[in-house]
């Protein structure tokens, strides 16, 4: 039909080899190293359709997210009572120890990345980022609220706050912008030094992000990877652990913040794998969220549960390069070793006209 | 199936012994600050009666949620779940209040003196009388124990009163609906007013109960959310498997609005029949059974 395109027809043959790339159904069911340049159009292998612009929606709806959170922490930081820490049974029975906030962000940041490295390597990585970011951007607004509405004291009295502005209007817009850039800049995080704006204790954001970290990494990574769970999920206790011990939250902060998002989780995912409940009615309770109408414009063309599929990020002309290399390396590797063994690989390569180059020798073998 | 009735009472009670348990202890823990800063406390006039008031409006919709389930033909499948889920609301809550005491958002609001020693358990025990025989409710008085702030059990019974009888209750009846909503929205404002509760504890309470409710029922009405797998992540929640036990013989649909007076299947037949026989000799119309 395409007049100059090469059409490259397949067998299947002992060894598996497909030369890496010209039959999109068959070389991607194979996970591991030859699937990782396997090609990853918008419509994937499994014929779940990507949809990037959903993700674009959805990386903004995050984006506002954190602005409403830092813009509400900015608000809040005014109102922060200056009196001695609540009664907490975890921070009152043990011992203080000031590095455990510092060791905790570390957590996460390692948690986080490999979080990322995870969803990145995933095939449908366009589909689970906007999952993550959506969920997230619900969070995030969730916790706007909730730090704003009752304040709490500071759970630390060692924790230098930035003094306050002693106003008794409200505050300026351009205090409140320069206090969100400041704190966007610093990404939540006390290690930089940036976090001086104190009053976001319900619910807990470091909480929040690492058992994000956990469900991700759990949700998305090969089942078979029982070590990275475990640490991954060591990595989050430990994180809290280090938090509560460095009196970074109250204990309230992070139970509220481990239900909360372990319920949206199991929520979404849930809906998102069960056809039934994309669908309103009175067998579906779970409609009555208020981001219902929102997760069935993300995931109505998504049948079920993702399929495990990893393959590198890269640009397709890219990957196409390396395939190319790789199926040439291949192939004289094969025509080296032709002679030493009794079957060979049944590939049948034709190209037709156009292009230049390509042009292979079609090798048959009856066995 | 009145086993898992008479069990799923026995879990209520566990957990509202718990949390009187938890009150009880949290109150001797209680600081002494002054109420902590709050968008809608310090905004609004301090209404004393407020806290009576949404006490009298969680009264009569406890009262109405509970005619509609005494009514409900399936009345005892109905309690189990409402059971169930007040169970583990009430332990959500004696978690929850412990673990981070916040001082009194009230001022004005009279709570017994703290011990100034560790409490004995026969003082312990006497207190969880004291605050049983008050349900609760601060309007009789026995509610003199503080400390129980997130969540607000108040914001929680309303809203589940109100949730039942949106579910229970026959659909045509929307105008009830709708006045209910009313009157649980007027219920929270009361509270607020009177300075019962800060405001996170009733968006918090608003959030676990309608979440609780919510995942409860899509469960009881899809079969598939009762097995494990990767589709199912619901079955995650601890108590998955008191939700499988109670719900193993109802079907997995939505159940059937269907109502009848709550009497034994003999006696209302032959209350019917009764009925019947005058009703068809009054019209002078012979009814050939």
């Amino acid at each position: 039909k395409d007049r100059g395109a090469p059409i490259k027809i397949n067998l299947p043959s002992e060894d598996g080899d497909g030369g890496g790339g010209g039959n999109r159904n068959n070389n991607n069911r194979r996970g591991g190293f030859r699937g990782l340049f396997s090609s990853n159009r918008c419509v994937g292998s499994d014929n779940i359709p990507h949809e990037p612009w959903k993700t674009l929606l959805s990386a903004i709806f995050l984006a506002s997210g954190f602005v409403a959170t830092t813009t509400s922490l900015a608000i809040t930081h005014e109102h922060v009572p200056d009196i001695d820490p609540l009664p907490d049974v975890i921070l009152d029975n043990v011992t203080y120890t000031e590095w455990g906030l510092d060791v905790s962000e570390i957590l996460i940041m390692i948690s986080t990345l490999t979080a990322v490295l995870v969803v990145m390597l995933h095939s449908h990585r366009l589909i689970i980022l906007r999952r993550i970011w959506f969920l997230l951007g619900c969070l995030y607004y969730y916790r706007a609220v909730t730090m704003f509405i009752t304040v709490l004291p500071k759970a630390d009295p060692k924790y230098t706050c930035h003094p306050k502005l002693d106003n008794t209007t409200a505050l300026p817009a351009l205090v409140i912008a320069k206090r969100v850039l400041i704190l966007i800049s610093g990404m939540g995080l006390s290690i930089n030094g940036k976090h001086i704006y104190c009053g976001d204790y319900i619910f807990s954001g470091h909480t929040m992000v690492l058992t994000m970290g956990y469900l991700v990494i759990k949700e998305y990574s090969p089942r078979r990877f029982f070590l990275l769970h475990w640490m991954s999920f060591f990595t989050s206790v430990i994180g809290v652990i280090m938090l509560l011990i460095a009196r970074g939250h109250y204990s309230i902060d992070c139970l509220i913040g481990y239900y909360i998002t372990t319920r949206l989780w199991y929520i979404y995912h849930t809906l998102a794998h069960s056809d039934s409940l994309k669908s309103r009615g009175r067998h579906n309770f779970l409609d009555k969220m208020w981001w219902w109408l929102i997760f069935r414009y993300f995931e109505k063309n998504i049948p079920g549960p993702l399929p495990r599929r990893y393959s590198i990020p890269l640009p397709r002309p890219l990957k196409r390069f390396f395939r190319r290399l790789y199926r040439n390396w291949w192939s004289s590797r094969r025509r080296r070793h032709q002679d030493q063994q009794q079957q060979q690989p049944t590939t049948v390569v034709v190209t037709t006209g156009g292009g230049g180059g390509g042009q292979h020798a079609a090798e048959c073998h009856q066995s | 199936e009145l086993l898992k009735v008479f069990l799923s009472l026995l879990f209520t009670i566990f957990g509202f012994l718990v949390t009187t348990v938890s009150l009880a202890l949290t109150h001797e823990r209680m600081p002494d600050y002054d109420p902590l800063p709050d968008i809608v406390l310090d905004n609004t006039p301090y209404q004393k009666w407020g806290l009576d008031a949404s006490e009298y409006v969680l009264i009569v919709l406890t009262l109405l949620a509970i005619a509609v389930i005494v009514f409900h033909k399936h009345r005892f499948v109905v309690i189990r779940r409402v059971f169930l889920m007040l169970g583990l609301l009430y332990f959500y809550r004696a978690i929850c209040f412990y673990v981070t005491v916040l001082p009194k958002a009230d001022p004005a609001y009279y709570c017994s003196p703290q011990l100034n020693h560790t409490i004995t358990f026969v003082e312990l025990m006497q207190r969880c009388v004291k605050i049983i025989s008050g349900g609760g409710l601060s309007i009789n008085g026995q509610q003199v124990y503080c400390g129980d702030f997130i969540y607000s059990g108040h914001t929680m019974s309303i809203f589940l009163a109100f949730f039942i009888i949106r579910e229970y209750s026959p659909r045509k009846f929307w105008y009830l609906h709708g006045v209910v909503l009313a009157l649980a929205i007027l219920g929270i404002i009361f509270l607020l007013i009177g300075r019962g509760h800060y405001t996170i504890d009733v968006i918090v309470a608003y959030f676990i109960t309608s979440n609780t409710w919510w995942t409860y029922h899509t469960m009881a009405h899809t079969q598939v959310l009762h097995e494990h797998g990767e589709h199912n992540y619901l079955t995650n929640h601890w108590w998955f498997m008191g939700l499988y036990y109670f719900e193993a013989n109802v079907p997995k649909r939505p159940l059937p609005r269907e109502y009848n007076l709550p009497i034994p299947d003999s006696l209302a037949t032959k209350v019917s029949e009764l009925v019947n026989r005058r009703g068809s000799q009054r019209d002078g119309y012979q009814e050939i059974v």
